[in-house]
């Protein structure tokens, strides 16, 4: 790969007291692909993603970002209002469970409108108009738009939060477990729209699950992490069906078979 | 008669109530009733409110008495400002005879010894709750505000450290999701009173529970305005000639309210009007909230007829 990485993470460290949160992690993440981030319950995957995505300070290591004006920055280095400005321009956070991404007091279109919005949009009618065409991209008929999420169903939610993330064409999506507690033909149906979403757009995301179906389908490459370290590593077919690692092999040999 | 009833006058009396029989050092309430050092930490309070427009500084709040939501905030401004020169008018939603407005300007009276007026181009010290006055104010007035709620950011979002953070950053992104979600719910931006502003384009601010028809009173205006939240403990202000924008959005700008025809009684049609019922019939008169405005024109109209 001799292109320019959008993601650069180095040896990132983050103990929680005695407890290990993680420990001399590496990784990339170049243009266009979709890292998967396995591992059991407690191995570090989420402390991971927060601290890539600039939700948590790493004790040590850092993260690079290239932006899309061409210019690399550390998430952890620049001013909170720098990155709190970049966090909802150009990263994008999928949360397991829609509730802690999406504001359940206002209307499904306020929440995709958030984003604009902050970002300096004055015009009612050009964030409206974008927010029923994001509604629209994720499944979802317009004439839901002022209804309150509340009201909306599991898979509803979640491809809510979706659009209100993507509304602001990110470049960089993290993905925590968003198919989790979907029931499997509504997680199909995320799933195929995901996949869409990122051969239209062209984007780059970092998947954490512990779905070993759903990171074959989504990623590209996959890591794999025990103890709040990276112990194996590759494209995502390799990883799945030759695992090197004894913990690999045990991980892949427990998945149910339908 | 009774001799207990305490009567207020303008002249404040000679020695106050000793039912202990304290020593005189003890005996007397200090001027304008506040002691001298919690007024300076009020004034220097105010003077950075007055250096950062619209920010909000906390101060150390008395107990006063009279409970909270009556003015407490209101009353320690006017309290550290006040001297024996200044005449002072205190309002209640524009009316300078309600309960409120009354024993305001009694307690100022009998504590500070200050003159009183309802004329609002006489007073140097305006107390108000719910209303700029209709008439012009001057560079040597002072208007005091009466604050139940100073965030303007609270109702979006409970969380304190998140407040102050998302003014630290003027991150306002909220303000206009709650105008995007009135809008398409009322078709229209449906907040009447307490509009959040923007002052000198950098500070959001709630102008405590006046009509958004007082909004455009606050821009640019040639007096000093200072307010304060007794229960909520903080100072801000706005200080002469500052620019007061409402949040409003491009294809819904702000607007004041309008009303149909004038008031009842003096006519004015330029005038924010309340609606008063007359009898148990339904009837019903538009007048003229500000009644030192409404006298005052009520006797412009009366002179130029006779």
């Amino acid at each position: 790969m001799n292109e320019k990485s959008i993601l650069k993470a180095q040896n990132l460290t983050k103990n929680y007291g005695s407890q290990v949160g993680c420990l001399g992690v590496d990784l990339e993440v170049y243009p266009s692909e979709i890292l998967g981030l396995v591992g059991e319950s407690g191995s570090g995957k989420t402390t991971v993603l927060n601290l890539l995505s600039g939700r948590l300070k790493p004790d040590c290591g850092s993260v690079l970002y290239s932006m899309a004006c061409g210019d690399q920055i550390d998430i952890h280095a620049i001013s909170e209002a720098k990155r709190r400005a970049i966090s909802r321009s150009e990263l994008g956070f999928v949360h397991q469970n829609p509730v802690n991404g999406l504001n359940l007091n206002v209307s499904a279109g306020a929440n995709i409108a958030e984003r604009l919005l902050s970002g300096g949009e004055r015009s009612y009618h050009r964030a409206r108009a974008k927010a029923i065409k994001w509604l629209e991209k994720v499944e979802i008929s317009a004439s839901r738009l002022d209804e309150k999420p509340e009201n909306y169903s599991g898979g509803m939610r979640q491809r809510l939060q979706i659009a209100k993330n993507l509304v602001t064409e990110p470049k960089l999506v993290f993905l925590d477990e968003p198919t989790g507690g979907l029931d499997v033909s509504v997680q199909a149906r995320l799933l195929d729209l995901l996949r869409r979403l990122q051969a239209d757009l062209g984007l780059s995301a970092i998947l954490v699950t512990h779905d070993l179906g759903v990171a074959r389908l989504l990623s590209q490459r996959l890591m794999v992490m025990k103890d709040g370290r990276i112990i194996e590593s590759g494209l995502t077919d390799r990883v799945l069906d030759d695992p090197q690692q004894p913990y690999t092999q045990l991980l892949v040999s427990s998945t149910l078979e339908v | 008669m009774n001799s207990k009833i305490i009567k207020f006058t303008d002249q404040a009396p000679k020695e106050a109530p000793n039912p202990l029989n304290l020593p005189s050092k003890f005996r007397r309430l200090n001027y304008a009733y506040l002691d001298e050092d919690t007024k300076r930490e009020i004034r220097r309070g105010l003077l950075k409110a007055v250096a950062v427009p619209g920010s909000q500084v906390p101060f150390s709040g008395r107990e006063m008495p009279m409970p909270y939501g009556w003015g407490t905030g209101g009353i320690q401004v006017t309290a550290s400002l006040i001297g024996p020169n200044d005449v002072l008018k205190v309002i209640d939603q524009g009316s300078d005879d309600t309960t409120n407005a009354v024993s305001i300007r009694a307690f100022f009276a009998k504590t500070a010894k200050v003159k009183t007026t309802t004329i609002t181009k006489e007073a140097s010290i305006i107390q108000t709750r719910h209303r700029i006055p209709e008439d012009r104010l001057t560079d040597d007035q002072i208007m005091v505000y009466q604050v139940p709620l100073p965030e303007p950011l609270r109702p979006l979002e409970p969380r304190e450290s998140e407040t102050s953070t998302l003014h630290a950053l003027k991150e306002y992104g909220l303000m206009y999701l709650k105008l995007y979600e009135d809008i398409s719910v009322h078709k229209e931006i449906a907040i009447s009173f307490d509009y959040p502003s923007l002052v000198n384009e950098r500070y959001a601010m709630s102008p405590s529970p006046i009509p958004r028809f007082d909004n455009p009173k606050l821009n640019m205006s040639k007096a000093l305005h200072l307010f304060g939240a007794g229960r909520e403990r903080r100072l801000y202000a706005v200080p002469p000639y500052t620019k007061v924008a409402p949040f409003d959005f491009e294809d819904y700008p702000f607007r004041i309210q309008d009303f149909v025809g004038g008031c009842a009684l003096c006519g004015s049609v330029d005038s924010y009007l309340d609606e008063i019922v007359i009898d148990d019939k339904g009837g019903r008169l538009m007048v003229c909230s500000d009644t030192d405005h409404c006298q005052k024109m009520r006797e412009k109209s009366g002179g130029e007829q006779k």
